[in-house]
C-alpha cells in the first residue's frame, strides 16, 4: 500500500503541497538544477494508454532527478487479460522499482496501483477520472502568465475560469477545475447538455450551454480537446453545431477581457475547439503550457520524494 | 441426552421471551431447563431465533470458475446463521429445465445446509421465452428468477407471472431497466466527480412500477430482489395496500454501506444494484424497522481476486455477505436507533436487558432473516415444540470482524476489516451444534 | 508590389514548437521518427522541428534533406531520380517537412522518393504554412498556420517570419 502518491488534485492547494511545487517551478525555470532525488532509484512508466508526450515529459523529469526509467505498456506486458495489474506491480517492485507513473484508460487505476505498490504512485491520467499533474502544471501557467511567478498562486483568487467542451469525459476538467476552485477561482462549465455534469465534479458554480454568455466575463478560457469518436447523431452533439456554439473563434476572442488567457491541454484540434486566429493570438498560452511540462513534473516529483523521505 | 440453551431470550411470534429451550432428537421439545446429561449452552445476553433463511445466494454451480465451492459457501452460510439458502439460477448453463434442476438438487443434497434451487424464469435467461413453469413446479421449484438480469420484456414477464400464478410459484425480479443500468455505481454528484457512469434509482423504480401493474393483472406472487431505491419501497407498500402479493428483500450492504465507498475506487464495492446515497440507506433502514421489508437477503456473490483486483469499470459486480449478514444489518439498525436517540449510550458495552425500541428492532431484524423469508418460500420456521431444531443464537452486544473470519476463499467482502456489532455464537442444525463461536463444528 | 508580414519570429517559433508536440503525439516512440526537410524552404523548418523534438525528447532525431526536382511530374524530363536517405527508412515514421504547402505537387514528388527508399511504417506531412489551392488529394497532418491566399500572391517563409507578397500595380 503506497503511502505517498499523487492520485488526485483534491487537497493539493489546501495542504500547501502546490505552493511548494510552484515555488520550485519558478526556481527551475530560472535555471536552478533539480535535486538528484531519484539517483540510484528505478522508476517505471506504466502506460496502459498511449501518450508519447506524457511519457517523454515524465521521463525527462525522472532523468533530471538522476533516475532511470522503464516503460511498461500493454504491448510489453499482457496486462489485464492474463497478468494482472497487481502482478505487474509485484514484478516491478521485485526489480527494485520505487516510483511508478500510471496512465490508463480506466478510472481509478492509479488508486488501484497504490493499493498494490508500496512505493510512490503518480497518476498521469486514469480514464475520465483525474489528471493531477496537468492541473498542477496549469495552475502554475496561469499564475506565471499573470504575475511572472508560479508561486504567486494567491493571484488566482477571484479569477473567473470557463472550462469549455466535453466536460463529462474529461479528466483534465475534473482535476484542473477542482484544483483551481480550491485556489479561489470561480469556475463555470460550458458544454452541450449531454456533456454537462454535476457542477461540483469540476469545482464549478454552474453550467451553461452558451459560450457567448460567458466569453466576455472570464479571465481564463480553458478549452478541452474534443474526441471525434464522441461526436455523432446518437450522442446528441454534432461537429458543426459544436463548432458554431462552442468554438473559441477569432470573433469570440475579440470580446474577451484584456489579459484573458486561453489554455488547452493539447494537442489542439485545429478548427474544432479553436480556430487559427485564436491559435495565433497572444492570448493563447499553450506555449507556456508546453514550456512548464517538464519543470512542473520535476518539481512534483521532488516534492513527492521529499514526502517519501528519499534523500538526495 | 439433549441440548439446552439457557439464559437467553427466545424469539417467538414477534416477542422476546426469557426462557430456556430444550432440544432432543433433532427437534425442539420444550421451553424447559436442563436435565442431567444434557449439554448446556450458556447463552446469557443472547437471543435465540429460528435459523436464518437466505433468499438470494449464488452457489455458482454448475459452471463458473469460482474459488468458493458450494461446500465453501454452505460453510459460510452456517457461520452466518443460515441453514437454508436459495440458490440463484444464473449458472452456466442456467438452471432453466427440470433436468438441470434435478442435477442441481442432487449436487446440493449432501451439503450441510438446505438448498432451495431457484429456476430461471426464461429459457437460457435470455428473456424471450418463458420456461415451462408447471413442469418445474411439479419437479419441486418454488421460486423463479432470471437474477443477474431482469425479465425486461413486459409480454414475457406477463406470461411468466400468469404461469406462476397458476402454478403457485413466486416470481423474483432483479429489477433494473437494462437501458439505464449501464453504469458502475449510483448516479449522482459523486459519480460525476469520480468520472464513473452512474445507475439512477429510477432504473429500479420504473421497472418495479411497471411490474406491479403486471402483477395486478395476473394475480401472481412477486418478489423484488435486492431492493435498493427509496421509491421502490413506496411502490411495494402501495401494492401491498392494494392487496397484491408483493414482497421484497434488501441486502445487508444496502443497509450498511453508501455510494461514497466508491471514492476508494475499490471494486469490492461494485455491485448491482449499486450502493446508494445516505438518504436512501436511512429510508431503507426505517422501512425495515417499520416492518415494510420482508427479508434481508445477502445476494452472496463470490468472485476470484482476478475479477475484483481490477479498475472498477472492468471488475465483476457482486459482494460476499453470508457470514456478516446479521452483524452488518444489526450495526446499521443500531446506528439508526442511536441517531434517533432511542438507545442508551452505554449499551452495548454495558449490556443490560435489551429493551424498548432496541428490542423491537432486533425482533424485526431477526424475523426478516428467518421467519418471513421462510414464509415466502412456503412453510414456517418457529421456535415451537415439535419443529426441527434449526436455530441461531446471536449476541446483539457481541462484535464481529468483517471479512469472513477465514471462512471465505474469495476476497470480495465489503466488510473486510470493519468491526461490526453483533455476533453469531451458536448455530444448531437438526438439533446438532454445527457452529460454535464462529468455528465450524465437524459433524 | 506589397509585402505584408503575417507572422513574426516569435510566432514562427511558437508554431514550430506546437508542430513538434503534435508530431510526437502521432508517434508511439520518438526513436522511430525521421525528419525529412524538402529541399528549399523545408530544410530550415525541418531543422527547427528536429531541434524542438530533441529538446522535448532528449534524444537526437535523424534530420535528412530531400531534393525532389528529379521527382516532380510537372517539370518535364522523365528522368527518375533516386533519393539516398543515408539511414534506414523501413519501419520508421517519416515526417516530411515543407515550408509552404500549395498545389501538393512537391509533396507528391517527395512521397514518391520516400516510398522508393524503403517501406516506412508511416509518413506524416508537416508544413509551416498551408496556402490552400490543392491540385492533388494531399492533406497535411501537422500545420503551423493556415494562410488562405490568392493564387497570384507569393508567400515568403523563413524562421524569422512569414510574409504575403502581392504582385500588382501600386495605386
Amino acid at each position: 500500500m503506497s503511502a505517498v502518491g499523487l492520485l488526485s488534485s483534491d487537497g493539493l492547494a489546501s495542504s500547501g503541497f502546490l505552493e511548494r511545487v510552484a515555488r520550485r517551478v519558478d526556481e527551475l525555470v530560472g535555471g536552478a538544477t533539480a535535486q538528484a532525488r531519484l539517483a540510484g532509484r528505478r522508476s517505471a512508466l506504466l502506460f496502459l494508454e498511449p501518450s508519447t508526450r506524457t511519457v517523454l515529459a515524465f521521463g525527462a523529469a525522472i532523468e533530471a532527478l538522476g533516475g532511470v526509467w522503464v516503460r511498461v505498456d500493454s504491448s510489453t506486458s499482457s496486462l489485464v487479460k492474463q497478468e494482472s495489474l497487481r502482478d505487474t506491480l509485484r514484478v516491478l517492485a521485485a526489480q527494485g522499482t520505487t516510483l511508478v507513473v500510471v496512465r490508463a484508460p480506466w478510472v481509478g487505476t492509479a488508486a488501484l496501483a497504490a493499493r498494490f505498490f508500496d512505493g510512490v504512485v503518480v497518476n498521469a491520467g486514469d480514464g475520465v477520472g483525474e489528471h493531477p499533474s496537468q492541473a498542477v502544471q496549469d495552475a502554475c501557467v496561469i499564475a506565471r502568465a499573470r504575475t511572472g511567478r508560479a508561486a504567486a498562486l494567491e493571484s488566482l483568487q477571484g479569477l473567473r475560469v470557463a472550462i469549455v467542451g466535453d466536460v463529462r469525459h474529461s479528466r483534465v476538467a475534473r482535476s484542473v477545475g477542482r484544483l483551481l476552485a480550491e485556489l479561489g477561482t470561480e469556475i463555470v462549465g460550458v458544454a452541450p447538455r449531454p456533456w454537462q455534469v454535476a457542477p461540483a465534479a469540476i469545482g464549478a458554480v454552474g453550467f451553461t450551454d452558451e459560450l457567448d454568455d460567458v466569453v466576455d466575463e472570464v479571465d481564463v478560457l480553458y478549452m478541452l480537446r474534443i474526441q471525434r469518436e464522441r461526436l455523432g447523431d446518437d450522442i446528441g452533439v454534432d461537429l458543426a453545431e459544436y463548432v458554431e456554439r462552442f468554438q473559441l473563434s477569432g470573433r469570440r476572442l475579440d470580446r474577451v477581457r484584456p489579459g484573458a488567457l486561453v489554455l488547452h491541454p493539447g494537442p489542439v484540434n485545429r478548427g474544432v475547439e479553436l480556430d487559427d486566429v485564436v491559435l495565433a493570438s497572444s492570448a493563447m498560452r499553450d506555449g507556456e503550457q508546453y514550456a512548464l511540462g517538464v519543470p512542473s513534473r520535476v518539481a512534483l516529483l521532488e516534492a513527492l520524494t521529499e514526502e517519501a523521505g528519499w534523500a538526495s | 441426552m439433549g441440548l439446552v440453551i439457557e439464559g437467553a431470550h427466545l424469539l417467538r411470534r414477534g416477542q422476546l421471551i426469557a426462557a430456556p429451550l430444550r432440544i432432543e432428537g433433532g427437534v425442539i421439545v420444550g421451553l424447559d431447563g436442563a436435565r442431567s446429561g444434557d449439554r448446556v449452552l450458556d447463552a446469557r445476553g443472547c437471543v435465540v431465533a429460528p435459523a436464518f433463511v437466505d433468499l438470494h445466494t449464488h452457489l455458482r454451480w454448475p459452471g463458473s470458475s469460482s474459488v468458493d465451492t458450494p461446500e465453501d459457501i454452505a460453510h459460510a452460510a452456517l457461520a452466518g446463521g443460515f441453514t437454508t439458502v436459495v440458490a440463484m439460477a444464473n449458472t452456466d448453463p442456467p438452471v432453466d429445465s427440470v433436468a438441470r434442476y434435478r442435477a442441481a438438487h442432487a449436487r446440493f443434497r449432501e451439503l450441510p445446509v438446505e438448498v432451495v434451487q431457484a429456476a430461471a424464469a426464461t429459457c437460457g435467461r435470455e428473456g424471450t421465452r418463458p420456461v415451462d413453469v408447471a413442469r418445474l413446479r411439479a419437479a419441486g421449484v418454488v421460486l423463479l428468477s432470471d437474477d443477474g438480469d431482469p425479465i425486461a420484456r413486459a409480454d414475457v414477464l406477463l406470461e411468466v407471472l400468469e404461469q406462476a400464478a397458476a402454478a403457485g410459484v413466486v416470481v423474483a425480479q432483479h429489477a433494473s431497466l437494462p437501458e439505464l443500468s449501464r453504469g458502475v455505481m449510483n448516479a449522482g454528484e459523486l459519480a460525476d466527480r469520480l468520472g464513473y457512469e452512474g445507475v439512477p434509482e429510477v432504473a429500479e423504480v420504473a421497472l418495479v412500477a411497471r411490474d406491479i401493474e403486471l402483477v395486478r393483472a395476473s394475480g401472481a406472487r412477486y418478489h423484488v430482489q435486492h431492493l435498493s431505491a427509496r421509491e421502490s419501497m413506496n411502490q411495494v407498500r402501495a401494492a401491498r395496500r392494494d392487496g397484491l402479493r408483493v414482497t421484497c428483500e434488501v441486502t445487508p450492504h444496502h443497509l450498511g454501506l453508501e455510494d461514497r465507498e466508491l471514492a476508494s475506487h475499490d471494486a469490492r464495492f461494485r455491485v448491482n444494484p449499486p450502493l446508494r446515497s445516505r438518504a436512501t440507506r436511512m429510508a431503507l433502514i426505517e422501512a425495515l424497522l417499520a416492518g415494510a421489508i420482508d427479508a434481508v437477503a445477502t445476494d452472496h456473490a463470490p468472485h476470484p481476486s482476478w475479477r475484483k483486483d481490477l479498475p472498477l469499470e472492468l471488475a465483476a459486480p457482486g459482494m460476499l455477505g453470508l457470514v456478516e449478514a446479521f452483524p452488518a444489518s444489526w450495526t446499521a439498525v443500531w446506528e439508526q436507533l442511536a441517531r434517533r436517540g432511542e438507545v442508551s449510550a452505554s449499551w452495548p458495552d454495558d449490556p443490560g436487558a435489551l429493551a424498548g425500541p432496541a428490542a423491537r428492532a432486533l425482533v424485526r431484524l431477526l424475523e426478516v432473516l428467518s421467519v418471513r423469508p421462510r414464509q415466502i418460500l412456503g412453510g414456517s420456521r418457529d421456535l415451537d415444540v415439535g419443529h426441527q431444531a434449526d436455530l441461531v443464537v446471536v449476541d446483539p452486544a457481541g462484535r464481529t470482524l468483517g471479512g469472513g473470519g477465514g471462512v471465505y476463499r474469495s476476497a470480495n467482502s465489503p466488510w473486510q476489516g470493519r468491526e461490526l456489532l453483533g455476533a453469531i455464537r451458536w448455530v444448531v442444525r437438526a438439533g446438532a451444534v454445527v457452529v460454535e463461536e464462529g468455528v465450524r463444528v465437524p459433524a | 508590389m506589397r509585402r505584408k508580414q503575417i507572422l513574426g519570429r516569435e510566432d514562427v517559433a511558437r508554431s514550430v514548437r506546437r508542430m513538434a508536440h503534435e508530431i510526437i503525439e502521432s508517434a508511439d516512440d520518438l526513436a522511430e521518427i525521421i525528419v525529412v526537410g524538402i529541399e528549399g524552404g523545408g530544410v530550415p523548418v525541418a531543422a527547427a522541428i528536429a531541434g524542438e523534438l530533441r529538446a522535448i525528447g532528449g534524444a537526437e532525431v535523424p534530420l535528412l534533406r530531400l531534393d525532389v526536382t528529379s521527382f516532380r511530374d510537372d517539370r518535364g524530363g522523365g528522368l527518375r531520380g533516386r533519393w539516398e536517405p543515408g539511414c534506414e527508412v523501413t519501419d520508421r515514421v517519416v515526417v516530411l517537412v515543407d515550408d509552404v504547402l500549395c498545389t501538393g505537387r512537391t509533396v507528391r514528388a517527395a512521397l514518391d522518393a520516400v516510398l522508393a527508399a524503403g517501406r516506412a511504417r508511416r509518413v506524416l506531412l508537416a508544413t509551416l504554412v498551408d496556402r490552400g489551392h490543392r491540385e492533388l488529394p494531399i492533406r497535411p497532418d501537422v500545420v503551423g498556420r493556415n494562410l488562405p491566399t490568392a493564387r497570384d500572391e507569393f508567400v515568403e517563409v523563413g524562421l524569422d517570419g512569414v510574409w504575403i507578397v502581392q504582385q500588382g500595380v501600386e495605386q
